[in-house]
């Protein structure tokens, strides 16, 4: 590692971003000038908290060098391969969503810069100070506490996010069994079947009916703050996420999921973020998850070191 | 057409013997279709060997007191993970759960998923898609698992499912050891439309002298959302997030 003792703070700055830039190019292939075309432009955008800006591949970056050391340390995962050559298609009808999927977003989905149109996250106060909190955490090596850490289920937005998931449909339900943190996002299409109104849980309470082709769930009834992307984009236990569901074939099959979050304890307004996720037949066997032997030693701190989250009610 | 439940694509059965024998063949589906929700009839924490007592080895046996006499003094981290910590149960002893089992069957795959801590098992059944690794599948055959590996096969109406590649940190129930070397195989079949069977064959020469079995039986139960359920809320209480 390169002493940077005795360099002043803008210089380090400087030198910590063309360290940055230089390995996103190694280990991504991405031209100097691809990067330098996103490197140093004006935040346009609403007020952040101390120092937050955006950086490279317009994420957030700090002056605490750990949301870039992030991007560093996985800017070089793998994209899954070509499908096999025995792969099958999934199945003809447009509602059948029944097979293995995956999550092809990577940094995309680390963080929420953009609404499905472009247009700024419309974060109000609250919500910008609890996303830029959970940045910032991040940024300075002190990340918070999330379901994930403590062998929780993070609910369905976050815990399909690259990893590979399998959907079992039948006509009064549906069962998405994802690989992370065992979650088991429950649909239910036959209102008979739903948990009762006020059902609070880590994945919430979900309801969903067919319009045309589309899917549309509706789900309220989380019983803590959720992450719907890596760093922390939230929704407050009382928000509601509507979820429009196909599946779509555009030179290879996929699902399209275009959320609507609705919040008024983090948003200004409704808004929407959309997602694809790969049909994958040759991603059918889950891993086992096993998180608590781990988030159970009783002779281990269960938390990791990570940090609480304050429950302030802004 | 959306795969409803308890329907499958077609398998056939054929009838007929000698020069009549495939003659008249029908599906099969709704013989062999153990898709739904379960519950076991009899939920113990101990499994009952068929016929005579388990045949421990000398080294079994050993391991099966250390068990009794840690369980007596209450060290339950000390050999039981599930009772100090909510880890998997393991295979056969998550069959054992007094709680709900969903299975999802497919031609290719079939799913158990557990209410209990929604654990899950999958067996893979002739057929299967050839299977790509990520960097957690291709280190998972290196390294046994609570449930390990499960692979299935169909004779006549019966599932037949040989699992291996196991942890050594499980117990078969609350209290019986195993080792490494642990063989599970299953003979999974429907008694009647509503009653699942479950026979069980234990193999593991280091803690047994020979092969030994042990029948679990469900009940079929109504379509439903199964309750989330999370093992460490209720052994640590609710986790440090925030809930506004």
């Amino acid at each position: 590692m390169i002493s940077t003792a005795g360099y002043s703070r803008p210089l380090l700055s400087l030198l910590r971003r063309a360290a940055t830039i230089a390995a996103l190019v190694v280990s991504s292939g991405v031209t100097f000038a691809q990067v330098q075309s996103t490197v140093e432009a004006p935040d346009t955008g609403p007020p952040r908290l101390d120092g937050l800006t955006t950086g490279p591949y317009g994420l957030s970056t700090g002056p605490g060098g750990g949301l870039d050391q992030q991007i560093r340390l996985n800017g070089n995962v793998r994209s899954p391969g070509p499908l096999p050559a025995d792969a099958p298609p999934p199945s003809a009808d447009p509602r059948s969503f029944d097979g293995s999927w995956f999550g092809e977003q990577y940094l995309d989905a680390f963080e929420i810069k953009n609404d499905a149109y472009g247009n700024y996250v419309p974060f109000n106060e609250a919500g910008r100070k609890v996303m830029d909190q959970r940045l910032l955490a991040n940024d300075s090596h002190r990340p918070y506490i999330t379901p994930s850490v403590v062998c929780r289920s993070s609910g369905a937005p976050r815990d399909i996010i690259r990893v590979r998931f399998v959907i079992f449909q039948s006509k009064d339900k549906i069962d998405l069994i994802s690989n992370a943190n065992r979650t088991w996002w429950q649909i239910a299409l036959n209102p008979a079947l739903a948990l009762p109104a006020g059902t609070k849980s880590y994945t919430g309470r979900s309801v969903g009916h067919w319009d045309g082709d589309t899917l549309v769930v509706e789900t309220t009834g989380f019983r803590n703050r959720l992450y719907l992307s890596f760093r922390g984009t939230p929704l407050s236990p009382n928000g509601k996420l509507t979820e429009r569901i196909r599946k779509v074939h555009e030179n290879r099959w996929f699902l399209e999921v275009v959320t609507t979050v609705e919040d008024t304890t983090f948003y200004s307004r409704p808004w929407s973020y959309v997602r694809t996720y790969a049909w994958r037949p040759d991603y059918a066997i889950l891993n086992e998850y096993n998180c608590d032997e781990q988030a159970g030693n009783p002779s281990s701190d269960p938390t990791a070191g990570f940090q609480p989250e304050p429950n302030d009610n802004y | 057409m959306t795969a409803l439940r308890g329907s499958l694509p077609a398998m056939r059965r054929c009838f007929g013997t000698g020069i009549l024998a495939g003659l008249l063949c029908m599906p099969v589906a709704w013989a062999v279709n153990l898709d739904g929700i379960w519950r076991n009839n009899t939920p113990q924490p101990f499994l009952v060997p068929d016929g005579s007592a388990i045949p421990f080895t000398t080294a079994g046996q050993k391991a099966y007191e250390d068990n009794k006499a840690t369980l007596a003094r209450g060290d339950y981290d000390d050999y039981d993970h599930v009772k100090s910590r909510c880890a998997s149960p393991g295979l056969p002893r998550i069959m054992l759960t007094a709680e709900r089992i969903e299975i999802f069957q497919r031609p290719q795959l079939l799913l158990m998923a557990f209410e209990w801590n929604r654990v899950r098992r999958t067996i893979t059944l002739p057929g299967l898609p050839t299977q790509s690794t990520d960097f957690a599948g291709a280190n998972a055959k290196l390294v046994g698992t609570a449930m390990g590996t499960s692979e299935g096969h169909w004779e006549g109406d019966t599932l037949v499912v040989s699992s291996t590649n196991f942890s050594a940190n499980t117990l078969l129930d609350e209290l019986v050891p195993h080792g490494y070397d642990l063989k599970i195989t299953e003979r999974i079949r429907l008694k009647n439309s509503k009653t699942l069977e479950d026979r069980i064959s234990v193999e593991d020469p280091v803690f047994f002298t020979r092969p030994w079995g042990s029948t679990l039986t469900y009940q079929r139960q109504p379509d439903a959302i199964i309750r989330e359920d999370t093992c460490l809320d209720k052994l640590r209480g609710p986790p440090p997030l925030p809930t506004r």
